[in-house]
Order: C-alpha cells, then structure tokens, then sequence
C-alpha cells in the first residue's frame, strides 16, 4: 500500500469530524497530512526550504477550505491539488521577487547550527542536487507522474484522478520520464553505456 | 528478444519487469542475460536511493506545530481586500465627524449668524486642512467657531 493509500484510509474519518468542527479531528488532520504535503512540496519544488513553506502554506489552506472539500474526489486527491496550487503561487511570488531584488538573500544566510543541523543541511542539499540532476531536465506534468507513480507506488489510475488527467495521457507522461531519467541514470556508467551502443 | 532490443525496453519498463519477475518478454531476459540484468539493478537501485533521499527530507517544522500554527492563522484570516479598505475607513470617517462635532461646538456659539456675503467668501476660499481621507474634508473658516466637515 502506498503512503498516500495509507494517508487516505487514515485521514478519511478525520475529515468529516474536522468538518463538522471537531477541533481535536483537525488538528490530527493536518498533522497526518504534513509529512506527505512536504514529500509532495519537495518533488515539485527540488528545495527542501521552499517545500516547507509550502507545507505549512497548504495546512492553512486546508484549514480555511475543509468546508468546501465535498468529498466527491479522494481527500488525498483534493490534498495533493491544493498543494500544487501552493507551490505553483509560491514559484509565482518568487519570480515576482527575483524581479525586484538583484540577488538572492537566502544565499547569503548562514545559519547559526550545531553539527546534527549541519548534516541535516548537509543531506537536504545533497537531495536537492540529486533531484535536480534527475529532475531539472523533464516537464513538469513528466516529473510528477514518475514520482507519484514510480518513487510514490501511486497506481496511475489515482494519479490520473490526482492531476485530472487523461489515463492514457499519464501513461505517456510515465514512459518518456521514465526514458529521459533511466538513460541519465546509464550515462553515469560510461561501461554500460558503451555496451547499450553495441 | 535479443540484447539490444531489451534495453530499450527496459528504459521504460515496469520496476517489477526491471527485477525480472513477471512473464513478460523484458522480464524473462533480465533473467537470463547477466549483463543486460546488471543494467536493469543499476537503474532499480538509482530509483531507489531517489525515492529514499526524497522520503528522508523531514520538514524542518515538526508536524504537531505546523498544525498549530495553520490553527492559529485561522483565527485571524485574511479578509477580502474590499472589506479590509473598509475596515480602515470607517472608524476614520467616524473620528471625522466625531471631531467636527467637537469643533463645532466647541466654545460659545456664534453671537452673530455670519451673513450671506461671508458665507459665500468661505464657499468661494476654503481652507482644506485634511485632503488624505477618501472620505472627509474638513473645511477652515475665518471664524474659528464654524469649522465644516465634508463627508462624502
């Protein structure tokens, strides 16, 4: 069962308790969401700073909207949109932001850690990296679906309720990601790849 | 199916196919051609250390507080622009008439009623003394007891 299965069938009572004003249901609600929005918000942004803005950005929003959820889509269906809407908003703003400053500010930040930090830093860049050299180079409905499919075991016929997309659309979107990321993966391997070519 | 064949299936084959198990063409060669075999673990394990790189980013916020936090903001939220513009311009335009009230009746009342020739000069050169409201304007007379506030 994927985590977003898992998070479904755990979330699914919660909601119509949160909804009906259950303070304790909502705040089980957002904390179980929390970590799969901030899995979600990495994938899509490579930041893992950005992702927790965005994380938190999208528990608000689920708070000031649980009303209008209507339970004709999965919650985790209607989760994973809003959290798209999120970093989609947060990309614009920033790009609003790079046009007025003429550098980045959060380059300059050194922040004052002890070593666990440092390592934790340390792994959240490595990640970034590693996802960027993987990922920089695919569309953007191509890397969602790899991930939420391939990285997720999200089955592509909830994948396709979750984008609101074709199936068949998906699948494309899965086989050329998949082609563009395995030959990247091979090019690492120069012995590999010279055999490919044989 | 030979080699060649093979590995340009296996760029888009299933996981499941890429550790040879299933009955399918690709599945079967990975499980009889060791090099070809290689290739597919190669491109398992890559996937692998992605997703578990991924998975092993923890917020930097706990999620116990993040939650709170998206509570907290919810008790104050952000209203609609129009309503916030509103929300600043009323009590101003309270304050204005609550202090051209206290203007105009501050003091004795006028002893003399000011005549149409000085009203007229008034009307033709007020003073503004506030033009930043959208709201008011309060105009200054010669007689300091007749100050008009203007709301509109």
């Amino acid at each position: 069962m994927s985590e977003i299965q898992r998070l479904n069938e755990a979330v699914t009572p919660l909601v119509q308790k949160a909804q009906a004003g259950d303070q304790q249901a909502l705040n089980d609600l957002l904390r179980g969401c929390h970590p799969l929005v901030h899995r979600w918000a990495l994938s899509l942004t490579a930041d893992p700073d950005d992702a927790d803005d965005i994380a938190q950005e999208v528990l608000v929003r689920v708070h000031r909207n649980l009303a209008k959820y209507g339970a004709r889509s999965r919650f985790t269906t209607w989760l994973y949109q809003v959290t798209r809407n999120a970093a989609l908003d947060q990309r614009r703003g920033r790009e609003r932001r790079e046009r007025l400053a003429t550098h980045e500010y959060r380059d300059e930040l050194q922040p004052d850690t002890d070593q666990a930090d440092r390592l934790d830093e340390l792994h959240r860049s490595r990640v970034a990296d590693l996802v960027k050299s993987l990922f920089d180079e695919l569309p953007e409905r191509q890397r969602e679906v790899f991930d939420l499919v391939d990285l997720q075991d999200c089955r592509p016929v909830e994948v396709s309720a979750m984008l609101d997309m074709n199936p068949s659309t998906v699948r494309a979107h899965l086989l050329r990601a998949r082609r563009t990321i395995r030959k990247r993966i091979l090019e690492r391997h120069p012995e590999m790849a010279e055999e490919y070519g044989r | 199916m030979n080699c060649t064949e093979a590995r340009d299936l296996l760029l888009e084959a299933e996981l499941a196919e890429l550790r040879g198990e299933g009955a399918s063409e690709v599945a079967r060669h990975v499980r009889e051609c060791a090099r070809c075999r290689a290739m597919a673990q190669e491109i398992v394990e890559q996937e692998g250390a992605l997703a578990q790189a991924l998975a092993g980013v923890r917020p930097r916020v706990a999620a116990d507080t993040a939650a709170a936090e998206a509570v907290a903001a919810k008790v104050l939220p952000l209203r609609p622009r129009w309503k916030r513009r509103w929300a600043a311009v009323i009590p101003a335009a309270l304050a204005a008439t609550l202090a051209g009230i206290l203007l105009t009746n501050n003091g004795t009342p006028p002893a003399v009623v000011p005549s149409t020739t000085e009203a007229a000069a008034v009307a033709a050169a007020p003073v503004v003394d506030a033009t930043s409201s959208e709201i008011y304007v309060v105009f200054n007379t010669d007689n300091p007891d007749i100050v008009v506030v203007w709301l509109y």
